[in-house]
């Protein structure tokens, strides 16, 4: 067993008997399936619209670097520059060479999970620029030093009085506040920020091919503040949000808000094409467009895998896992959480550390079900298991008990050698540790059903 | 930066990825129709959506009753200052001859008021450009926004306003399009629904709709017609 995986282990462990944790995940979470029960009505065909989505995706992620090259001469003739990043550290790197040539001093950022992928508020704050995450349960998570725990809904497993606490703490706000009051207070502190910054950095939801652009949903209005006062936006995303056409949102917005947070369309739907053009009264003067493999052309080369690079992270899929509700966001201690994140995360991460996220599912299959662009997702998860075992990640222990279980198990001489007892015996020893204090091993009886079966007709036969 | 070596090892692995067709590809396609559909009339469904959003619409016949309205408005919510950075706006509505409105610093706007591109029914969407007098940060940092709009400016649904736009525009896309459905929100405390986060608390439409335009059998929106 690897030490994450051993860590795992043990958090899970923790968090799903942790009954506070467990009472604010499960109102939280039935809110957004009664919210999402309602905004999927919306659709006349719920199937035929994600068998459509997932097509285009398909098509799109098969000729990805046609749709790139071409969204890359679209958005430069518009006036933006596109930067290719291989690595986390090329696109830091790329971002903290425009910051110091713009002499920032404080940054604001929009809701981002490639900008968590890559660790740049770290990177940013070393280099004494002022970060500051303007999504208002990105704000909660920075200001409590946590990681988002929700790829959409970054501060769920926090109570109104943690935040309210956290608030007077950190913010001077007076104790005790609503929900409503901590909202205005963060309105106010924001509002500085985005005058102040000279650098909007956002991410991206969908990239466009046919006009270059970049589209961003939000409900808050902080991503269109970003990318309106500071005079440079740049953008970070991975290569696989790509869409052939503009036209293909009036399906993937809808898709992405319901799967989401059960709206039928979100608040702000933007679309960026370039920095501000002539003509036109304020928006940034430069833009940039960060594309970003960092392990994405290795899911691309797994023919299988691949179609984990349609998803939209609208996180539909963490909210149905009955393991991502048992356990909490955070205990699987990567940027993607939940159901799509065990099954990328070995990739962006590698497979030998990461291989136990691929058993951190009862391949009940409700993700699979509920996905807007048709991730087979409990489907790659068994196929990660096999892959890491073929790729020989697995455990020495592990490899000879299945020989011994398979040499055993296809010979009914060696399985009826020994009694129930001692079968019992064996598996006790081996199984109960990992099948854990809350359930019963299954027992074998004294004798195999063969040869219980054999001894009847024996009887029967004798009877005659 | 150079960026060209960077560039070429991406697409090299894009296209050595490639090299293996995909396992799973889902045939068929589709006709594209995929939301329920609603026979009302464009006015009535937009009226609906955006009423569900938590919008506010006036729908209007004449240019008084836009001013009367808007004045009665302002005086509910104590407005001080509106803004308007339309020319051309100023003129057609009269604006000017209003005693609270003019093109100070938009700054201090309780309120700003702008035209947009078009208006989705389907969603209640209410479509806006940088490339008109407003921008981009007029519309989403003033605390209420306050558009007019006449009823010829409906489309179905989202894709029938990208399309608007695309066909409006062509190759020269405004640099930035906002597709925006109501006023600013949050769920991020506990889920529970807070509006006028980082963007308007309050979003204002008056419809200038002729006469007959107007056909609703729902009670509700019949009261917000302005008398003549």
């Amino acid at each position: 067993m690897t030490s994450r995986e051993k860590v795992f282990q043990a958090e899970s462990k923790a968090k799903a008997a942790d009954l506070k944790h467990r009472a604010i995940i499960n109102r939280v979470l039935k809110q957004s399936d009664d919210a999402f029960r309602k905004g999927k009505e919306q659709f006349s065909d719920l199937e035929k619209a994600r068998r459509h989505a997932a097509n285009v995706k398909s098509d799109t992620i098969a000729r990805l670097d046609y749709y790139l090259l071409e969204f890359e001469s679209n958005f430069t003739k518009a006036g933006g520059k596109v930067i290719w990043a291989e690595n986390a550290q090329q696109a830091l790197d790329a971002i903290g060479e425009i910051c110091a040539g713009k002499c920032a001093s404080v940054v604001v950022k929009s809701k981002s999970m490639v900008t968590e992928e890559i660790h740049l508020n770290s990177f940013l704050s070393e280099r004494g620029i002022d970060v500051v995450e303007t999504d208002l349960g990105e704000y909660i998570q920075q200001l409590a030093g946590e990681p988002p725990y929700h790829i959409v809904a970054p501060s769920m497993h926090k109570s109104k009085e943690e935040v309210a606490r956290l608030f007077h703490e950190k913010l001077n706000a007076p104790p005790g506040l609503t929900p409503e009051e901590l909202t205005l207070v963060a309105r106010e502190k924001l509002r500085q920020k985005f005058r102040e910054a000279e650098v909007g950095i956002t991410g991206a939801n969908f990239l466009l091919a046919d006009i270059g652009g970049v589209a961003i949903t939000e409900n808050e209005g902080n991503a269109r503040l970003t990318t309106s006062f500071p005079r440079v936006h740049i953008v970070v995303t991975g290569i696989e949000k790509m869409l052939p056409s503009v036209k293909d949102l009036g399906l993937f917005w809808p898709l992405l808000a319901t799967h989401g947070s059960g709206q039928k369309i979100a608040v702000y739907n933007s679309v960026f094409t370039g920095p501000r053009k002539q003509g036109e009264v304020d928006g940034p003067e430069e833009m940039y467009v960060i594309l970003l493999d960092n392990g994405r052309t290795g899911i691309l080369a797994d023919p299988v895998a691949r179609e984990s690079l349609h998803c939209i992270r609208c996180g539909a899929c963490l909210n149905v896992c009955p393991v991502y509700k048992n356990i909490g966001g955070h205990t699987y201690r990567a940027t993607y959480s939940g159901p799509i994140g065990s099954v990328i995360t070995p990739y962006l991460r590698g497979m030998k550390e990461n291989k136990h996220l691929s058993y951190a599912s009862s391949l009940c299959g409700a993700c699979t079900e509920v996905c807007p662009v048709g991730i087979n997702l409990h489907g790659l998860l068994l196929y990660n298991r096999r892959s890491a075992i073929s790729g020989h990640h697995g455990s020495v222990f592990e490899k000879a008990a299945w020989k011994g279980w398979k040499m055993v198990s296809s010979d009914r001489r060696l399985l009826d050698a020994v009694g129930g007892k001692t079968k019992n015996f064996v598996i006790n020893r081996l199984f109960s540790a990992q099948w854990g204090d809350h359930r019963k091993l299954p027992v074998f009886a004294g004798k195999s059903f063969s040869r219980q079966w054999k001894e009847k007709m024996n009887q029967d036969n004798a009877g005659k | 930066m150079d960026n060209s070596s960077t560039r070429k090892n991406i697409l090299k692995k894009i296209r050595e990825a490639l090299t293996a067709p995909s396992v799973r590809l889902l045939p068929e396609s589709s006709d594209g129709l995929f939301y329920r559909k609603d026979d009302r009339s464009l006015l009535d469904r937009f009226c609906t959506e955006f009423a569900a959003i938590d919008g506010k619409l006036e729908v209007c016949r004449e240019k008084d009753d836009f001013h009367k309205k808007l004045s009665e408005i302002r005086n509910e919510n104590g407005w001080q200052h509106l803004y308007c950075s339309t020319a051309s706006f100023r003129t057609d509505f009269g604006l000017d001859a209003l005693p609270f409105t003019g093109g100070e610093v938009p700054e201090s706007a309780s309120a700003v008021i702008t035209g947009c591109e078009c208006l989705v029914a389907r969603t209640g969407t209410i479509v806006l450009s940088s490339a008109q007098e407003y921008g981009r940060a007029l519309t989403v940092y003033t605390p209420v926004h306050i558009v007019v709009a006449s009823a010829d400016q409906l489309v179905e649904d989202i894709g029938d306003g990208i399309s608007k736009i695309v066909r409006r525009y062509g190759r020269k896309l405004p640099s930035a399009l906002f597709f925006a459905s109501g006023p600013s929100r949050t769920g991020d405390i506990e889920k529970t629904l807070v509006k006028g986060v980082h963007g308007p608390v309050q979003v204002y439409l008056f419809l200038f709709a002729a006469n007959g335009d107007y056909v609703t059998d729902q009670p509700g929106y019949q009261s917000k017609i302005i008398e003549l």
